[in-house]
């Protein structure tokens, strides 16, 4: 655990240009078809023809507005917020220099959480859900580099994990407190979905995730020095510290507008940067790209499975990747050691 | 003053018959434009969809909880549950408004009303409140005197039953409702309470804060606040959940108490497990029947 994340096997060999090219093809086919597919299946029965009449704006009122006010936008959100949680795994990977970070394990996301009902119950919602869950992420993620300063990365990674404790806690007391038949809206906050969610999601959230998508798209080479940690990073030319928080606060951002937009999605970070890391070696030049993509792949498809496998009732995706991220970090814990 | 506005207002619509925008503030003070008459509802609570029955109306879909009445409500097509209700089944059905009711709308009204369908959240959590609906629903549909005579036949029924109400004694009542595993006391704030208070009981719960504000009146009592108060009666409704099931009782956890066997409604025997629809979650054009039941249990033949 406090070795960088580097498998030995692929740091001998860098990967072929081919590979490299061949995965991220495959990854970004998988995303189009989990799309495609997202946009056919649904209560209302849809065809690729309708899908396409739709795109090329020929078709009726209903398929419209089906498509354009609750599939679509659903879809699409899915994808975003997908993609912020993946990226936020391999940038906190990096800081934290181990293969076991991730927004959700670390506190982030619950922080996230905790902060939007806190703020909304209190009056704040105005201000967008987004915004009130990146205060949150940011405020963990304060604390974090705060509480640590100058202590080894797996006591950073141990504070971390206090902390999504102690917001669990929170969001029990906040249940508790409010409780009411309608106390199942915080229960939507632990395990978040996207019942209902488009395009005033998407209208809150993308300002915020958009940037903060690009930004890290343009931090590999950083991320590649301080995975080194800080005295080898301040030797090769990188004021260390400031490189390393500011990858820590671009996760939390990108953490915060996710977990504000769907509620907690556990492990998503943990398992795009797990897999991409898996397919595409361990360089951040590739891995926050793929990480991207495979948030996306694994909230979409989530999200696909949530609403189809148990229709007309909702399985929120949440619990699904939850579910495969807890396992995988069993796997991950196990391997380990 | 307000009688002569309405009347030249009806005797100026009367001669208008084109569809012509109505704007109402409702429930959740949303204000939301549509066009009178409203043709196609899709009805989202059980209150909506059994008082456009009453007056004669078909709504176009229902939540699936919707039992009531049983022959009518069968050709209705289903939108899901009252609480989640199915978008697209929802617009798959070319609504021109969707009407649901604070109690089970409330949570998605947000995303229900970012919809291009107009969506009105009727209140729902008194007597007075199911008389409004009926006097709205008659508005949007312009059928105003059609459920001006559905409104007087239930408020005479109801006005039946509550003459019957003894003058001599009033019992103390508990009203429970189990919901997401937990057990919640109902005050005077709920439709239920409300029809309690018709009957002229005394509710153990009444002005007791809810500590959720978008649910005035479910609070939660505890076990010690119960055995003080000491209620004479009773009632637990218990809900049915998503697939029909009876959800848990709200006695489930209170019954191996001790000391919930010396209240007086335990040992007398007065304590009833009914089912929360339609006390509690429909109200509606059943009140005459529920309180009619209600008398039964409140103040027993001897």
């Amino acid at each position: 655990m406090t070795e960088p994340a580097t498998p030995p096997s692929r740091s001998v060999l860098p990967l072929e240009r081919g590979t490299v090219i061949f995965w991220f093809l495959a990854l970004v086919i998988v995303l189009l078809m989990v799309i495609a597919i997202s946009l056919v299946v649904g209560s209302y029965p849809v065809n690729l023809q309708d899908v396409l009449a739709w795109v090329s704006g020929r078709g009726d009122t209903t398929l419209n507005q089906i498509m354009g006010e609750v599939r679509a936008p659903r879809v699409f959100l899915t994808v975003v917020v997908g993609a912020c949680l993946g990226l936020a795994g391999p940038l906190l990977q990096s800081s934290f220099r181990t293969t076991l970070a991730d927004p959700y394990l670390l506190g982030l996301a619950g922080f996230s959480a905790l902060n939007a009902v806190l703020l909304q119950v209190s009056g704040y919602a105005g201000f967008g859900m987004p915004v009130l869950g990146v205060l949150g992420a940011l405020e963990a993620a304060f604390l974090i580099t705060r509480f640590t300063q100058d202590t080894s990365s797996e006591r950073r990674a141990l504070v971390g994990v206090s902390f999504a404790s102690i917001s669990v806690a929170g969001l029990a007391l906040l249940l508790a407190l409010g409780a009411s038949p309608s106390s199942a809206n915080v229960i939507g906050w632990v395990v978040g979905g996207f019942y209902a969610q488009g395009t005033p999601q998407l209208n809150a959230m993308l300002p915020i995730a958009v940037p903060a998508i690009i930004v890290a798209f343009l931090l590999g080479r950083a991320a590649n020095l301080v995975q080194l940690g800080d005295d080898v990073s301040q030797n090769l030319g990188l004021n260390a510290r400031v490189a390393r928080n500011g990858l820590i606060f671009l996760a939390a951002v990108l953490t915060g507008v996710a977990v504000g937009t769907s509620g907690l999605l556990g492990f998503v970070g943990l398992i795009a940067a797990g897999l991409a890391r898996a397919l595409l070696g361990t360089d951040y030049r590739r891995l926050i790209p793929a990480a991207c993509l495979i948030g996306a792949i694994a909230v979409s498809l989530s999200d696909l499975l949530g609403r189809t496998l148990l229709a007309p009732n909702e399985v929120p995706a949440g619990a699904f990747t939850t579910l495969v991220g807890g396992i995988y970090l069993t796997f991950l814990s196990r391997r380990a050691q | 003053m307000k009688k002569i506005h309405s009347i030249a207002l009806s005797a100026l619509f009367a001669g208008l018959a084109i569809a012509a925008p109505l704007t109402i503030r409702d429930a959740l003070g949303r204000s939301v434009t549509v066009n009178a008459p409203v043709k196609r509802v899709v009805a989202l609570s059980l209150t909506t969809t059994e008082i456009m029955i009453d007056i004669g109306l078909n709504p176009i879909g229902r939540p699936s909880s919707a039992t009531h009445p049983e022959a009518k409500v069968k050709s209705i097509p289903e939108v899901g549950s009252a609480y989640r209700p199915d978008i697209e089944k929802i617009l798959a059905l070319k609504p021109d408004l969707m009407l649901g009711s604070v109690g089970t709308t409330a949570a998605q009204a947000r995303a229900l009303g970012a919809l291009s369908v107009p969506l009105i959240v009727t209140p729902d959590s008194s007597l007075k409140d199911v008389y409004d609906n009926y006097t709205l629903i008659g508005q949007l549909t312009k059928q105003e005197a059609q459920a001006k005579v559905a409104l007087q036949f239930l408020q005479s029924k109801i006005k039946r039953v509550i003459a019957k109400v003894p003058k001599t004694s009033k019992p103390k009542v508990l009203a429970l409702l189990s919901a997401g595993g937990q057990s919640f006391s109902t005050t005077d704030e709920t439709y239920i309470g409300d029809l309690l208070e018709k009957l002229s009981a005394l509710n153990v719960a009444k002005g007791t804060p809810s500590a959720d504000p978008r649910q005035p009146g479910f609070v939660v009592l505890s076990l010690e606040q119960i055995v003080v108060a000491n209620p004479d009666v009773v009632l637990a409704f218990r809900p049915r959940t998503a697939t029909g099931a009876y959800a848990p009782s709200p006695l489930e956890k209170l019954e191996t108490q001790p000391a919930y066997k010396n209240l007086n409604a335990v040992k007398n025997n007065r304590v009833h497990l009914l089912d929360a629809d339609p006390f509690v979650t429909a109200p509606g054009p059943r009140a005459a029947e529920s309180m009619k039941v209600l008398l039964g249990l409140l103040y027993p033949k001897k």
